[in-house]
């Protein structure tokens, strides 16, 4: 167990260091001076080029990096070109937004997919699965603008239940009720998506369980269907279902740019978006590799979560 | 005990539903929606329009302009100029007092613009704004004089800049100083909060020399997308927002809940490169001009949101010529003056001159759908006269950076932006060439001589005679077509009162605003 733990940290440090390259890399390439983007077409060759200098934008890409990344290592991030405050401040107040976000989203999207998976399997091509299996594949490709424009159509506009956007009313914040009722629509856009998803890889995995010998075994032995779910087959056939919920950690962080911008949601989705428009390197830097970070995070709990649920795992890593 | 499990969470979703939060009176306080945020709220330094739209509400100038672009005194209650014009005194108001308590003095002028100029504090707004400045002196505590290296009539345009306090920003490093987020003026409102990404928060100042705005709170709601803002608007969540394209115009417009304002923004107009010998006879230069249909494009495209241009100066300017030479739609003058400038039809249909086809591109920014709409039109116009037109987008600011500023491209479509002042030399005057501005490589010197003369005075009929002059001889030479100024509108509820949507900044007199 522990030397997964560490070749899987060792692999992941190597990963977030080539991701930063790549990303440093491509945002010089690509074309865009944020000297120019921030002063302006009116500002002249001399006042840029004196920003672009405070910058550090003219040394060579090879010392940049390397800068960067000695900062990076000790914990500094670099001070955005926009307002000039510490990057790892710009992306810490917006963590809190995005998380509360991904983490109602994920909730969500694990209920009502394993639950839809659970229903579909009950009774196999059925009527039931019929209906849930259709309903998770149009909700996997639907595209979540598209979606959260919908919901905001139906529940905003026109039942006006709910806010269209925003984290928190301007002007009455404190109420208890109204985060909530601004997180609902877009927690519920983004989780949607992937409770299709899960809902069809959950059902595949609880059937395939149930035809296993060991769950005749039990039917057999006269223990009650609500007991044979819970105790053998939900156990054995999370599996995989543990898999996409890790795979899709970066999904969430990443799927919830478009609906945190749909919403007005203060998150990190957000700033990427902004920083990238305004070609601001220090926060895109910043964020990439707290995001990659993140993502490779999920990626190795859902791996120790599967060795810690399947002993199998276990034992083939020679833990 | 099913019913239990499924019922409880049921009610819990619907109680969500059934609260709304407590509402307090709204009468005193504003929430306008916008899609932008301000990167920071130091008047020395921000750079973009966005920021500097929230500073005028935080921060005065010495000077500000009306929504007709007609400058007016604010930190200052008077001023004179030098027969020479070199020298600008400006008397002070007094009894100004910082946010913080502070007194407002003539060294907090001296601090702002000396800053400005100095080239070793960086970054500061646009320096080159401010070249002519030679220095400031302090005469007393409520007099103030400018020296300039060379009369310019258009400078007191420039002095609309937010003055900010010495006490509290002197020795400070400007990119970093936590003023930028924390910012002390003498301005209308006070900043309450800034949540980055949600909302920033204004209160009124009390003691503002004006007199303290009506609202007592005015909060900008950061709603990224247009169309939300939109939806947001016809929901009753903001009070006013700005409402970007036609169709949601249209849609509020109808639902009759809003009223809407219109201002006039930037002139869209077509750029030529004159450096290109298919663009140095006029006749084409005309021929293309007559080749279009304006008033279409603005019905069709524009969805009627847009007035006909003659050149960078709006129509509600105190500068604005309403008589120059027009080119009404006529694609048969059209033809008879390229086929005059020694056109011909080739075989393949385009037009061509010795042994030369005439193929252009003609680009645009990425990002405005209404103005890619204008770019295919127009190919469409000018294909109909036997030209060839590739058309081409690209992100903004790569465009503008490497192909319009650099004057790589033939044609390009570009909105300019609205200038307080109407004078026209940075983008027209021969010695703007050099530094790439008049990317046009626009040379006339009649029009050099009337920009300069026009710079000398600053009696406005003196002024307003040369840009006359000007508008006259440009609308004769066409170094750009001219389209349209289109119309931002904004919705703000019909109880709201006191608003004069500026070319320049819609907030120019929110302490004036109420609700009724």
């Amino acid at each position: 167990m522990l030397r997964l733990v560490i070749s899987r940290a060792i692999q992941s440090a190597g990963l977030l260091i080539l991701v930063s390259i790549v990303t440093f890399a491509l945002l010089r390439v690509a074309p865009g001076d944020p000297a120019a983007l921030l002063y302006g077409p009116n500002a002249s060759p001399k006042d840029l080029a004196q920003v672009r200098e405070r910058w550090g934008l003219d040394d060579p890409i090879a010392v940049q990096y390397l800068r960067w990344l000695g900062n990076a290592s000790m914990g500094d991030l670099g001070r955005s070109y926009s307002d000039g405050r510490p990057v790892s401040l710009a992306i810490a107040e917006r963590v809190p937004a995005t998380l509360l976000l991904t983490g109602a989203a994920a909730v969500i999207s694990t209920v009502l997919g394993i639950g839809a998976g659970l229903l579909a399997a009950r009774s196999p091509y059925g009527r039931m699965d019929r209906i849930v299996s259709t309903a998770a594949t149009l909700l996997y490709s639907t595209p979540p603008f598209w979606l959260g424009l919908l919901l905001v159509m139906l529940f905003s506009v026109h039942l006006g239940w709910l806010p269209s956007g925003g984290l928190r009313d301007p002007l009455a914040p404190d109420g208890w009720m109204d985060l909530p009722r601004h997180l609902l629509l877009p927690a519920v856009t983004l989780a949607l998506r992937d409770a299709g998803r899960l809902a069809a890889v959950s059902r595949a995995s609880i059937l395939e369980t149930m035809g296993e010998d060991f769950i005749r075994t039990a039917v057999a032995k006269g223990l009650p269907p609500s007991l044979v779910l819970t105790r053998h087959v939900l156990r054995s056939s999370l599996l995989p279902v543990l898999t996409v919920l890790g795979m899709s950690t970066p999904g969430l962080l990443g799927g919830a740019v478009v609906v945190e911008t749909l919403f007005g949601w203060p998150g990190m989705g957000r700033l990427a978006i902004e920083a990238a428009l305004q070609r601001n390197y220090p926060v895109i830097m910043g964020e990439v590799l707290v995001v990659a970070s993140l993502a490779v995070l999920g990626s190795l709990l859902a791996d120790i979560s599967c060795a810690l649920a399947d002993p199998r795992v276990r034992r083939q890593k020679g833990a | 005990m099913k019913l239990i499990r499924v019922a409880l969470p049921l009610l819990l979703a619907l109680s969500l539903l059934a609260c709304a939060p407590q509402q307090p009176a709204r009468s005193t306080s504003v929430v306008y929606g916008t899609t932008f945020q301000p990167n920071t709220l130091n008047p020395i330094t921000a750079p973009d329009i966005v920021s500097r739209s929230m500073i005028e509400m935080i921060f005065d100038g010495l000077v500000s302009a009306d929504d007709r672009l007609q400058i007016r005194g604010e930190l200052a209650t008077d001023w004179t100029v030098s027969p020479d014009g070199k020298e600008w005194t400006f008397h002070l108001r007094k009894g100004v007092k910082w946010h913080d308590g502070r007194d407002f003095t003539a060294d907090d002028v001296k601090f702002t613009y000396d800053t400005v100029i100095d080239p070793n504090t960086k970054p500061t707004v646009a320096k080159s704004d401010y070249a002519d400045l030679r220095q400031v002196d302090v005469v007393d505590p409520y007099t103030v004089r400018f020296y300039l290296s060379k009369p310019n009539a258009a400078f007191l345009s420039r002095l609309v800049l937010g003055i900010a306090p010495k006490h509290l920003l002197e020795g400070q490093d400007l990119a970093t100083a936590s003023f930028n987020y924390q910012p002390v003026g003498t301005g209308p409102f006070i900043l309450e909060s800034w949540s980055r990404g949600e909302k920033v928060v204004l209160r009124a100042n009390p003691t503002y020399f004006g007199g303290k705005p009506h609202i007592d709170q005015l909060t900008w709601k950061i709603v990224p997308d247009s169309s939300m803002l939109a939806i947001q608007a016809l929901n009753g969540e903001v009070d006013g927002a700005p409402i970007y394209s036609p169709a949601d115009v249209a849609a509020v417009r109808s639902s009759g809940k809003m009223t809407l304002y219109e201002s006039l923004e930037g002139n869209t107009q077509i750029s030529l490169q004159l450096k290109n010998p298919i663009f140095q006879d006029v006749r084409v230069r005309r021929a293309l001009a007559y080749g279009i249909d304006v008033p279409t494009l603005i019905d069709k495209v524009m969805m009627g949101a847009a007035v006909p241009a003659t050149s960078d100066i709006l129509p509600g300017s105190w500068a604005y010529n309403p008589n120059v030479a027009t080119y009404p739609y006529n694609p048969a003058k059209a033809k008879a003056l390229l086929a005059e400038a020694g056109w011909v039809q080739g075989s393949d249909g385009i037009l061509t001159k010795d042994g030369r086809r005439f193929s252009i591109s003609l680009m645009t920014d990425a990002g405005h759908k209404a103005r890619e709409q204008v770019m295919m039109a127009v190919q469409q116009y000018w294909a109909d006269l036997g030209i060839e037109v590739k058309v081409g987008v690209q992100e903004r600011n790569s465009f503008v950076m490497q192909r319009v500023l650099k004057g790589d491209f033939d044609a390009v479509l570009l909105q300019s932006s609205v200038q307080i002042d109407p004078d026209l030399s940075r983008r027209f005057h021969t010695n703007s060439i050099q530094n790439g501005q008049n990317f046009l490589n626009y040379s006339n010197r009649e029009v050099d001589r009337l920009l300069e003369r026009a710079l000398l005075t600053s009696d406005t009929e003196e002024r307003k005679q040369s840009y006359y002059e000007v508008q006259r001889t440009m609308a004769e030479d066409l170094p750009q077509i001219p389209l349209f100024h289109p119309k931002t509108t904004y919705a703000f509820k019909p109880s709201l009162t006191g608003i004069k949507p500026s070319p320049v900044n819609i907030f120019w007199n929110a302490e004036e605003w109420a609700w009724k």
